[in-house]
């Protein structure tokens, strides 16, 4: 980018006044308030013009206005045309005086201020990827940046570059200087978290633990308070439970106290009746009284007339009775034990003879059996008993098949015939032993059996001898089953004929065991009856022992007992006795009698006088009774006696009512107390008015027991209510509890939070900006590099030829002819102004960003050097116009024009441009020759 | 039969945005909100007064509040009918239990609906309250009236439902129910609180709390006087009881080119009458500005309190041309915004404060 013109529309004392520039290098020189200053502000006001930001305009761009507004009124208005390095053309034109009014137009004059509106502004800056805040400090080189750099401290350059790295000069200074407002602003308005620290973070920290502990405290005093309240309440109830049975005890115990006084004074009113003697009469003296109670004891000795008749009477009859007594007996008044023990004898024996006689068994009728007995009868029922056996069929067939046999086989002979005869003899043999023949049975049978063995030893020798065999066997056990039945036969006709020789009609033998047991019954009826009998008779011959013994202890006791049965003797005998004993009894009561009737004889004259003494004292009682006023007969005794009895229980009586009533007066006196009664009444109303209808308690005593221990109760639950609620106010004293603690939690959190945020902020700001700053010096340290290195040799005349920029700081370091490298600042002045320049453009260079050419705009840059380090920089700056760079010095020193004059005017790629110092304005160009100063 | 309603009353609420001696004051606004609709129950003559629950906030409730409460309503001369809430659960030490109400007060601490036929006029009140903090049932579900009253209204602290995404419930509401559940249970209307946006719906009324507990309530702080028909229907009318003037401004600073001008700019829009202003700052502000929001509170005075807060407040860089420098601060500018760890916020704070300080300015903190 080049500018071409500047247009001066209205700027300070310029009017519609241009200046044209040259693309290389343009010196405009003028003296003071030639308008050096002017043409400088059109350039940057027509170019950038100001920001049109949100609010007030900042104070540097407002004093810029103001210093180059026209006086005249006019707004400040001022343009600018540049062209790219593509040779493309713009006009940028700004009214700062009306920040609205500015705009931006191309070579074929469209509007194009859209494409370079930056802040709501247009900013012709926008061609170089630069603003119009970067564009002073990329762009424009003062005089005092070439000062600082040539003659400030050796640390300029580096903090001229890096703050040109940092903000491209539009803030203010490096980034460490940032970083370092950063850390201040921390130290100050954060802290450390370090204990004990009083720094903001610590403290709020702390606030924050505080006001947390304090949030803890008031809910735990909250829900302490709430079971506090819970408790309180409870005790309360309790009390107030309490107090309500205590005052329904303390009722109920007035109620039972009014209804004691009710009775006392009920007591107190019947005392003081009984205290009223007006009623009463007066009582005899007691002389007197003593006198007919004297006179009526005396009278009072149970002695009459009749009791004397009485005693006289039984005298009599007494003489009577002993008159009349029997004389002792002589005979035995108690019948003798040998007597009685002999007489129970006799009745004994003759109660066992009567009951042997009660004993008699019944005759029973025999049945007529001859002389069988039971036994034979039974026998002989055993022998009919039964069906009459017969000889088995088959032992007649075998037999006759035996026989057959026999008979065929011829020769049968000898042998047949000795065993026929064998078989024969132990057939009888049997029927002997059968009729109990033994020895001739044995004899037969042992001989039939030889026959039998010679027959079948015999047939067994020849061919018909088991034929014979068979055939004796077979006749021998026919002929022992033929005896057998005979043998009965027998037996049932011998029984049959035992039982008629006897008489019995039947041969049945179940009648025969019927009969058997009629008979054998009546045998032993018939043995019962002579046992009985002869009992009977022993008895009643031990009753004869018996009566002859009794007879004999009789006799001996001398009873008659001739002729007369000895029960008629024992009868007589115990008569007797009986008698004797009575008589005995007369006897005894003579004594008795006697002495009564000398006891009565002795007391009748005692009587009579008694009888008497007892006149004369009721004479006496009938004279005193009537001087006390009682009048009676002598006539009735008693009668007089029981009005003296009553005359005297009278005075008695009066006597103790006068002494009741005075207990009564006594006791009165004590229980009024000294009041009257009238005031206890009026007391006892006003005590039963007050309890109502109260139920007395039924106690009074225990009442006052429970009541004493229900009062302590009461003090308790109280005192505990009470307690608690000393408790509950201590909390409830608490201010405004759990919402203010964790009001202030809150706000203590917010403070902190902010400070923790602002923390992280700073820090985060803090590493990004150190980071930026790394990555940028990284990539403009190589930049700066070649910048100074190319030009260095020559700047330095050779001695210099290597450079380098370190990239932390980028401080540039020249190697010196030893091979050493030193700071650049270090240099001359001169050389250091120059290699500034280099460095300043290099930076621009790297700063913008679309790719043009920075022009480089100057303001006095030689104004403090001399005239060798003037030229020397004008050919540094002459060198980079001509590398394309277009370079503008705004200048008052001559020097320079002179340089100008002398390298610039005929060239046309640069210009010398002088200000008319009246007007500001550019004075027409000059040639070459002309141009150059006059010395 | 006429009623009077409120619900959310949350006496001893925290404000944990203010100054203590403010969010004091605004529990005591509360307290004579409450004062308010109490005396609005007498006045309008009606016949109990009704509190839907959130009397108050059990975990800061302080025995002065039990007092408060226990005098108000002992001298409020009609039936007082409480229906503890999620906030003022009926536990065994909460206030409702540990307090010794006049006769006139009637707390329904049953976890289901209990009938009141205390307001006579043929009406039975069914009432319940929470017993826990969450966790409640729906008190409707499967409930049906019973009794020969002519109309029968209910009394409890729950979420309608259909309302509970509009207010933000969490995901487990407090004790549940829907309009339709309170036709099909028999009663002509039920009262309930939770919500504090005043609603009146068809089968139910919402009051809402009767004084500001945040910054930006709609509706009216108010208490509901209700006129119930015989046939059950309701006629309501809100009465405003607030006591706190509550109001919520937003200001644009965008012009200001000092904190001066933000303050003045603030100032000018103040309303005349709030008690507590809530602030909030917006606009591009011009980098040059140094604001500290405590300029703003600042403002606040023995009657007002002021709080401020940024939504959309930013430093007007033009951060689009910095970043194109190829300086430090365009490397600053350019890593900050390719900073993935930063939030919106952070990244806004880091972008000024290092501008900040390059700029020479010790002015490093943002205000957010």
């Amino acid at each position: 980018v080049r500018f071409t013109r500047i247009e001066a529309i209205s700027v300070g004392r310029l009017a519609d006044a241009h200046l044209d520039l040259a693309p290389g290098m343009t010196v405009v020189h003028g003296p003071n308030e030639a308008g050096k200053s002017t043409w400088h502000a059109a350039l940057l006001a027509g170019w950038v013009g100001l920001r049109r930001g949100l609010g007030r305009m900042r104070g540097e761009d407002e004093a810029f206005r103001d210093r180059h507004t026209p006086w005249d009124g006019r707004p400040l208005v001022a343009a600018v045309e540049v062209e790219t390095d593509d040779g493309v053309r713009y006009r940028f034109r700004h009214n700062l005086t009306d920040l609205h009014d500015h705009r931006a137009t191309d070579g074929a004059g469209s509007d194009v201020t859209d494409r370079f509106v930056h802040e709501q502004v247009v900013d012709g800056a926008r061609l170089l990827g630069l603003t119009r805040e970067t564009v002073r400090a990329t762009m424009v080189v003062g005089q005092a940046d070439i000062l600082r750099v040539a003659a400030g401290p050796s640390e300029e350059l580096t903090a001229a570059l890096q703050a040109a790295a940092a903000t491209a000069g539009a803030g203010s200074g490096t980034v460490a200087e940032a970083i370092a407002r950063i850390d201040a602003h921390r130290s100050q308005h954060v802290g450390s978290l370090r204990a004990g620290s009083s720094r903001p973070l610590r403290v709020a920290t702390d606030e924050v633990d505080a006001a947390r502990a304090a949030l803890a405290e008031a809910r735990r005093a909250h829900e302490a308070r709430a079971h506090l309240r819970v408790q309180r309440d409870a005790a309360a109830s309790r009390a107030e439970a309490l107090a309500d049975d205590l005052a329904d005890l303390r009722r109920g115990i007035a109620a039972a106290e009014a209804e004691r006084a009710r009775t006392r004074l009920e007591a107190l009113e019947r005392l003081a009746r009984e205290a009223d003697t007006s009623g009463l009469a007066t009582p005899a003296p007691d002389a007197q009284r003593e006198r007919v109670r004297a006179a009526r004891h005396a009278a009072a000795t149970p002695v009459d007339d009749g009791h004397v008749a009485e005693r006289e009477a039984e005298v009599d009859r007494l003489r009577r009775e002993l008159a009349g007594l029997p004389e002792a007996p002589t005979h035995e008044t108690v019948e003798a034990p040998e007597v009685r023990a002999a007489a129970e004898d006799l009745v004994t024996a003759r109660l066992r003879a009567d009951a042997v006689v009660e004993e008699a068994p019944e005759p029973v009728d025999a049945p007529e059996v001859g002389d069988l007995d039971a036994a034979a009868l039974e026998e002989l029922a055993r022998v009919l008993d039964g069906t009459p056996p017969e000889v088995p069929a088959a032992l007649r067939e075998e037999l006759a098949a035996a026989e057959a046999v026999l008979a065929d086989r011829a020769g049968g002979g000898l042998l047949t015939a000795l065993g026929v005869a064998g078989v024969l003899l132990l057939v009888i043999g049997v029927v002997l032993a059968a009729a109990g023949a033994v020895p001739a049975a044995v004899a037969a049978a042992v001989a039939g059996v030889a026959g039998l063995g010679v027959a079948v030893a015999g047939r067994g020798a020849g061919p018909g001898a088991d034929a014979v065999a068979r055939l004796a066997d077979a006749r021998a056990q026919l002929e022992l089953a033929e005896a057998s039945v005979r043998r009965v036969l027998t037996q049932r006709a011998a029984a049959e004929e035992r039982l008629a020789a006897a008489g019995v009609p039947t041969v049945d033998p179940t009648g025969l065991r019927v009969l058997a047991r009629r008979v054998r019954a009546a045998a032993e009826q018939e043995q019962a009856r002579r046992s009985h009998e002869d009992r009977r008779r022993e008895r009643t011959a031990a009753v004869a022992r018996a009566e002859d013994r009794l007879r004999g202890v009789l006799e001996s006791r001398g009873c008659d007992t001739d002729g007369r049965s000895v029960d008629e003797v024992l009868a007589d005998y115990r008569a007797a006795c009986e008698r004797a004993a009575g008589a005995a009894a007369g006897s005894a009561r003579r004594g008795d009698l006697e002495a009564r009737l000398h006891a009565a004889e002795r007391e009748l004259p005692t009587l009579r006088d008694a009888a008497a003494r007892h006149e004369q004292a009721l004479a006496t009682l009938a004279e005193v009774a009537a001087e006390v006023g009682i009048t009676a007969s002598l006539d009735d005794p008693d009668a007089l006696d029981a009005a003296v009895a009553a005359w005297l229980d009278g005075q008695r009586v009066l006597d103790e009512a006068h002494a009741a009533a005075e207990t009564a007066r006594q006791r009165l006196a004590d229980g009024l107390a000294g009041r009257t009664l009238d005031e206890v009444r009026a007391d006892v109303a006003a005590a039963t008015a007050a309890v109502g209808d109260v139920a007395p308690v039924p106690d009074l005593h225990a009442a006052l027991e429970d009541l004493r221990a229900l009062e302590h109760d009461v003090r308790e639950a109280e005192g505990r209510a009470a307690e608690l609620q000393g408790q509950v106010a201590a909390f409830d004293a608490d201010g405004d509890g759990v919402a203010g603690a964790e009001e202030r939690v809150a706000a203590a959190v917010t403070r902190r939070d902010r400070l923790e945020r602002l923390d992280r902020t700073l820090e985060t700001t803090r590493e990004l900006l150190a980071r930026a700053e790394q990555r940028v010096h990284q990539d403009v340290a190589p930049v700066l590099e070649r910048a100074v290195a190319t030009r260095l040799p020559q700047l330095t005349g050779g001695r210099h030829g290597d450079v380098r920029v370190v990239p932390a700081t980028l401080e540039v370091q020249v190697r010196t002819e030893g091979g050493r490298y030193r700071r650049a600042q270090d240099l001359s002045h001169g050389t250091a102004e120059q290699v500034y320049l280099l460095l300043r453009v290099a930076l621009a260079e790297h700063l913008v960003t679309t790719g043009e050419t920075a022009p480089l705009v100057l303001d006095d840059p030689t104004v403090h050097a001399d005239a060798t380090r003037t030229r020397a920089l004008l050919d540094l700056l002459r060198s980079l116009a001509e590398d394309g760079r277009q370079v503008l010095v705004f200048s008052q020193e001559t020097a320079v024009r002179d340089w100008a004059a002398e390298h610039l005017v005929g060239d046309p790629r640069h210009a010398l441009v002088d200000l008319d110092a009246a007007t500001g304005s550019a004075v027409p160009a000059l040639p070459a020759a002309a141009a150059a100063s006059p010395d | 039969m006429r009623l009077v309603l409120t619900s959310d009353v949350h006496l001893d609420r925290t404000f944990l945005w203010a100054r203590p001696e403010v969010a004091r004051r605004r529990r005591a606004n509360i307290r004579t909100a409450f004062a308010r609709a109490v005396t609005l129950a007498a006045e309008v003559e009606a016949d109990a007064l009704l509190v839907a629950g959130d009397l108050y906030e059990d975990e800061h409730v302080t025995p002065d509040t039990a007092a408060f409460l226990q005098r108000l309503f002992a001298e409020a001369g009609l039936p007082v009918l409480l229906a503890p809430g999620n906030h003022d659960p009926a536990t065994r030490d909460s206030l409702y239990a540990t307090t010794r109400w006049a006769p006139n007060v009637h707390v329904f601490d049953r976890p289901g609906l209990v009938a009141f036929d205390g307001l006579g006029d043929g009406v039975r009140l069914w009432g319940a309250g929470h017993l826990t903090h969450a966790g409640t049932d729906g008190f409707l579900r499967g409930f049906r009236v019973d009794g020969t009253a002519d109309v029968h209204l209910a009394l409890f602290h729950g979420s309608e439902v259909s309302t509970i995404a509009r207010e933000g419930e969490d995901k487990d509401p407090h004790a549940p129910f829907t309009p339709a559940e309170v036709a099909a249970s028999g009663l002509a209307h039920a009262f309930v609180g939770h919500f504090h946006t005043p609603h009146d719906g068809e089968w139910h009324t919402y009051p809402g709390n009767p004084d500001p507990l945040t910054f930006g309530e709609s509706g009216e702080r108010a208490a509901v006087v209700v006129d119930v028909a015989a046939d059950g229907t309701v006629t309501r009318e809100r009465r405003v009881v607030a006591a706190s003037r509550v109001a919520d401004v937003t200001v644009d600073v965008g012009g200001a080119a000092s904190a001066h001008d933000v303050v003045a700019a603030v100032r000018a829009h103040l309303p005349g009458d709030a008690g507590e202003v809530r602030v909030t700052l917006c606009g591009d502000l011009s980098p040059a500005v140094d604001l500290d929001l405590s300029d703003v509170t600042a403002l606040s005075d023995g009657d007002r309190e002021v709080v401020v807060r940024t939504r959309g407040l930013h430093v007007a860089y033009d951060l689009e041309a910095l970043a194109e420098e190829q300086t430090v601060r365009g490397q600053f500018v350019r890593d900050v915004a390719s900073a993935s760890d930063l939030d919106d916020d952070e990244r806004h704070r880091v972008l000024v404060t290092g501008l900040r300080a390059l700029d020479g300015r010790t002015d490093l903190e943002v205000a957010s």
